[in-house]
């Protein structure tokens, strides 16, 4: 599918993809790269410039109506009324969506997402994780078998993100959901997602599982040492000098000296030999060593990082 | 229709208004204040005394032969006389009680220019139209004839009333005016007042005249401030346009009404809510509004209900403006930025505070059967200015005043509808 504003921005250019019934499929891509537009063509929000959606086989344009209520959708900004109060806005949304026994599903997922001693507190006296929490669970309530979610971790910390992450793969098991969730953060995509897509100005640059990603596009590790003085300082320099007579390519950030390897082992030893040999050992923060990450594979295929 | 959906939502928006407490009690006390500050200034204000512009048409044939006319004024005998013309000079010099300002600016027409005349009072150059019929001078021999019936000296020379009018003879002086303008009120209880004193010479007895006004007036009595209420409670409605559009754009710019769209919600419930909602608010105010009014001396009596009806019809009309105006604007800034600049400027042409020029559309007549449209009645707030001010201050029923409450009503029919199909267009299809 193709997207032009009207402003004339082409947010979309050829994007094509398929998600499988049952799966975490995540978008993953830098800011601006169309991950929010793209999900408004899946729901019917916005119209294609160009090009077909279908969603269990039927094209949302036409059937609104039933189509609508097998979708769950958690925009990334927060979507609710902020004067009624947590349960209130569940209440509403339920009956929005027309669920029966809405009280039951409303405490089912207040359970489920701990908001259930928040719920007669007003929506706009929460916190950020919390309100995420309640943007979710509107999404949820009438129990919909995709769901479509735009940035659902962003201002929460790594902890509430684990419950978070922990709670919506239970309730993906639980009730058999398809997930198609985007995203800017990789170790999000990395974690969650069955398969991934990576999108860059509004194209699909690569389609797979996170794993078979980091596979085909990195392979080996990286050694980092952080210098205790920064680029400027003598240390850095001399330390610097050392290792590249070694592992020429190295490359340097302000603090840290990175060295790629496909034998972490071998060069590991070599390295800390050569910083004893020269006493250096006194002028190193930390040695790490991590492996290639999605973020590595972006930076592979587009030249630049997820992050600025 | 989604009734369930109506109501949760209803309830949500009107929540949205009462939650912010102190936003809440402005909104209920901004009717108190504003028309309160109104009260005020006017309960100490001077009373009018600035000239009443008038016209007059003398059709009066006056008298002449075969009969022995006395002219009181001069104190003789003259041939040939029109009374109307020293009649009109004395209303031409009356002035305010205990001041030298003249009553009246006198526009004299001739009485082929009958057509010029009304159209002047309808676009309020005159204020009030006096017709003096052609039988005025004869009226007044009548006159003459019943004061000094029983003086033998003029029983003498006059031959016993001989070619005199019947002593039942009455001449009828039409005025005529909008009867909801103070000025018309002051000008017509005036007129009536120098006429009676002209026909009875200051005795106590009135006869050879009758006068007409265009209707009946229940104006005595009645202060300053009753007469701008009517139009103060337009404006006061007006006033709620810039909260409209800011309601129906809130969601647009919050985004939150994404999420609406992708519920089982219609737009049509959605919209229907906000309306809803907006109306509970207005059933809120405007008691608010006409009891203060009270307080400030307005005659408590069940015509307030009447106004009450008309101010509802038109929130109708102003919320159709409001969406209008929601589904065309750019943004929601852009949008209540014209609410603000458009709702003041409607209320002065309405003309809630002072006579706007308001041409008839001679053309809608034939539509219309007799009835005609003015040029700036495609305002619903014109026509509501109209019916509130004779409803209010006039004695008809709201029934003689069906033209104007039709076409209130059907302009706020068009305008809301036309609200909600630019609204949705604009907001609820996928662009
Ligand atoms: N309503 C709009 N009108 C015009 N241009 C838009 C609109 N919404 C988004 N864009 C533009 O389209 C491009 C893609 O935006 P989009 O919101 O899809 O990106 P995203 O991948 O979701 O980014 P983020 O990670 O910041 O949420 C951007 O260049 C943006 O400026
Ligand atoms: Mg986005």
């Amino acid at each position: 599918m193709h997207k032009i504003y009207s402003n004339g921005i082409h947010a979309v250019k050829g994007l094509s993809l398929e998600v499988e019934q049952g799966e975490v499929f995540g978008l993953l891509g830098p800011n601006g790269a169309g991950k929010t537009t793209t999900m408004n063509m899946m729901i019917g929000l916005l119209k294609p410039t160009k090009g077909k959606i279908t969603i269990f086989g039927k094209s949302i344009m036409n059937n609104g109506k039933e189509i609508k209520q097998k979708i769950g959708v958690a925009p990334q900004e927060f979507s609710f009324y902020s004067h009624l109060t947590v349960y209130e806005n569940a209440k509403l949304f339920a009956t929005l969506y027309d669920v029966k026994n809405c009280e039951r599903r409303i405490d089912e997922l207040f359970n489920l997402f701990e908001l259930d001693e928040i719920r007669h507190q007003r929506s706009d006296q929460l916190s950020g994780g919390q309100k995420r929490r309640l943007n979710l669970t509107l999404a949820l309530l009438h129990d919909p078998d995709l769901l479509i979610l735009d940035e659902p971790a962003a201002g929460m910390d790594p902890q509430s993100r684990a419950v978070l992450w922990s709670s919506v793969k239970s309730l993906v098991r639980s009730e058999n959901k398809t997930i198609v969730l985007a995203t800017h953060l990789m170790e999000v995509a990395d974690k969650l997602s069955d398969r991934i897509v990576i999108i860059d100005h509004g194209k699909d640059l690569v389609i797979d599982a996170p794993e078979e990603l980091k596979r085909k596009f990195g392979h080996g590790e990286t050694i980092q040492i952080h210098v205790k003085g920064d680029l400027a300082s003598d240390e850095f320099s001399l330390i610097k000098a050392k290792v590249k007579e070694i592992w020429p390519d190295v490359k340097n950030s302000n603090h840290s000296l990175q060295i790629h390897t496909d034998d972490a082992i071998d060069d590991l030893s070599k390295l800390l030999e050569l910083l004893k040999q020269h006493d250096l050992k006194q002028k190193i923060a930390d040695i790490s060593l991590r492996s290639e990450t999605l973020e590595d594979v972006f930076i592979k295929l587009t030249g630049r990082k997820l992050r600025e | 229709m989604q009734h369930k959906m109506l109501y949760v939502l209803t309830i949500s928006f009107f929540k949205s208004f009462y939650r912010n407490r102190v936003a809440f009690f402005f909104l209920l006390i901004f009717p108190l204040i504003f028309v309160g500050v109104f009260g005020i200034a006017f309960q100490f204000s001077d009373p009018l005394n600035s000239p009443i512009d008038i016209g007059i048409i003398n059709n009066d044939e006056g008298v002449s032969n075969g009969v022995v006319i006395l002219d009181p004024f001069q104190g003789k005998i003259v041939s040939a006389i029109r009374f109307s013309d020293r009649f009109i000079s004395i209303i031409g010099n009356a002035t305010y009680p205990n001041n030298t300002t003249k009553l009246f600016n006198v526009q004299e027409y001739n009485s082929s220019n009958l057509e010029l005349a009304k159209s002047d009072l309808e676009n309020r150059r005159i204020l009030a139209l006096v017709v003096i019929p052609n039988d005025f001078s004869i009226g007044f021999l009548a006159a003459l004839r019943n004061i000094f019936a029983d003086d033998p000296l003029l029983q003498n020379i006059t031959k016993n009333w001989e070619g005199y009018p019947e002593p039942t003879f009455s001449t009828k002086i039409f005025i005529q005016g909008d009867q909801t303008l103070q000025q018309f009120s002051i000008a017509s209880t005036a007129l009536r007042q120098i006429t009676e004193e002209f026909f009875s010479l200051g005795s106590s007895k009135v006869k050879g005249v009758t006068i007409s006004t265009e209707s009946e007036l229940t104006t005595q009595g009645l202060t300053v401030f009753d007469y701008i209420f009517p139009g103060l409670v337009i404006f006061g409605i007006l006033q709620t346009l810039s909260a409209i559009t800011t309601l129906a754009m809130t969601d647009v710019e919050s985004g939150l009404l994404r999420r609406i769209k992708i519920t089982q919600a219609s737009g049509s419930t959605y919209v229907a809510s906000m309306i809803l909602s907006q109306l509970i608010l207005s059933l809120l105010q405007l008691p608010i509004m006409f009891l203060t009014g009270v307080m400030f001396g307005f005659p408590l009596s069940s015509r307030l209900w009447y106004g009450f009806v008309i101010a509802v019809i038109l929130m109708f009309g102003i919320t159709g403006i409001g969406f209008i105006l929601a589904g065309i604007a750019k943004n929601s800034e852009a949008a209540i930025g014209l609410a603000n600049i458009i709702s003041v400027p409607m209320a002065f042409l309405a003309g809630s505070f002072f006579i706007v020029p308001n041409p008839e559309l001679k053309w809608t007549a034939k539509l219309l059967g007799g009835n005609t449209i003015r040029v700036l009645d495609f305002l619903p707030a014109t026509p509501a200015v109209r019916l509130m001010r004779t409803i209010l201050l006039g004695q008809q029923s709201i029934k003689n005043s069906w033209f104007d409450l039709t076409l209130l009503s059907t302009l706020s029919g068009i305008y809301l509808i036309a609200g909600l199909m630019t609204y949705s267009k604009r907001h609820f299809q996928s662009q």
